[in-house]
């Protein structure tokens, strides 16, 4: 019952945030609305038995990539966007898709048997670290194991990529001009 | 911003799906979110990182500007 009335208050505030983002001016309020979407997606991932993937959500959406976009959007110093009309002829080609697709989730959501409970498994210990480590390694090298260490290498090549793309070339003007002020 | 907004509404599908399935093959729905979260941080780094590199030659951040491939 209690369960309920979090859901709610959970889902209002991430439909809320989440028009925010899409609907604000300044890109630091999306960022900002994002963040709030991030945690309040948590709190419902943590309301659906998976309290570890809520943990995760929190330190790495909320905390890390949202703490990059944040840095980003500083670091650009981007301001308020006046120019972008708030509707315009691409308004009524993305207005069809949307309509089609918020349709469609409409007629799930509404011709589903809302009476149906799903029981909580009282004997699965669903969603802990130590369920979740028996599923996603059950024998040495079983499972999704090696799609995490998959994982791993795609994270470090991420890493790789973005310094190489973001940093400052050593022959650049830029950077010249970077020498000269430190000295 | 929107590609993780939707990305989460993703991770929330898979989520849901696994709290509806009875017993512990729901722990598979759970996997799918970790790796999802995991390729969505590796790909915001290297967008954000290739915005860093376009506004430098643009400088600005309009979409609608970026309309040339390397200048």
């Amino acid at each position: 019952m209690i369960a309920q009335v979090y859901f709610y208050a959970f889902s209002a505030i991430a439909l809320l945030c989440a028009i925010g983002v899409v609907g604000s001016r300044h890109p630091i309020h999306g960022a900002l609305s994002l963040i709030g979407t991030m945690v309040s997606l948590a709190g419902i991932y943590s309301l659906i038995d998976a309290p570890f993937l809520a943990t995760l959500q929190i330190l790495v959406y909320a905390g890390a990539i949202m703490m990059l976009l944040v840095f980003v959007i500083m670091v650009l110093n981007s301001a308020k966007d006046d120019k972008t009309p708030w509707w315009d002829a691409w308004g009524y080609a993305a207005a069809a898709p949307a309509t089609a697709m918020g349709a469609v989730v409409l007629r799930i959501l509404l011709g589903s048997d809302r009476t149906h409970h799903v029981d909580p498994d009282p004997q699965a210990a669903r969603g802990t670290v130590a369920a979740l480590s028996q599923t996603l390694f059950p024998d040495r090298f079983g499972g999704w194991s090696l799609l995490f260490l998959v994982v791993g290498l795609l994270l470090l090549s991420a890493i790789v990529g973005a310094v190489l793309l973001a940093k400052r070339h050593l022959d650049s003007p830029a950077a010249a001009a970077h020498a000269e002020g430190g000295h | 911003m929107g590609v993780e907004l939707m990305l989460n509404a993703a991770n929330l599908s898979f989520l849901s799906w696994s709290r509806t399935v009875p017993g512990t093959a729901s722990l598979e729905g759970q996997v799918a979110p970790l790796f999802s979260i995991a390729v969505a941080a590796a790909e915001a780094c290297v967008g954000l990182a290739m915005l860093l590199s376009v506004f430098r030659s643009r400088e600005s951040l309009d979409t609608d500007a970026f309309n040339r491939m390397k200048e």
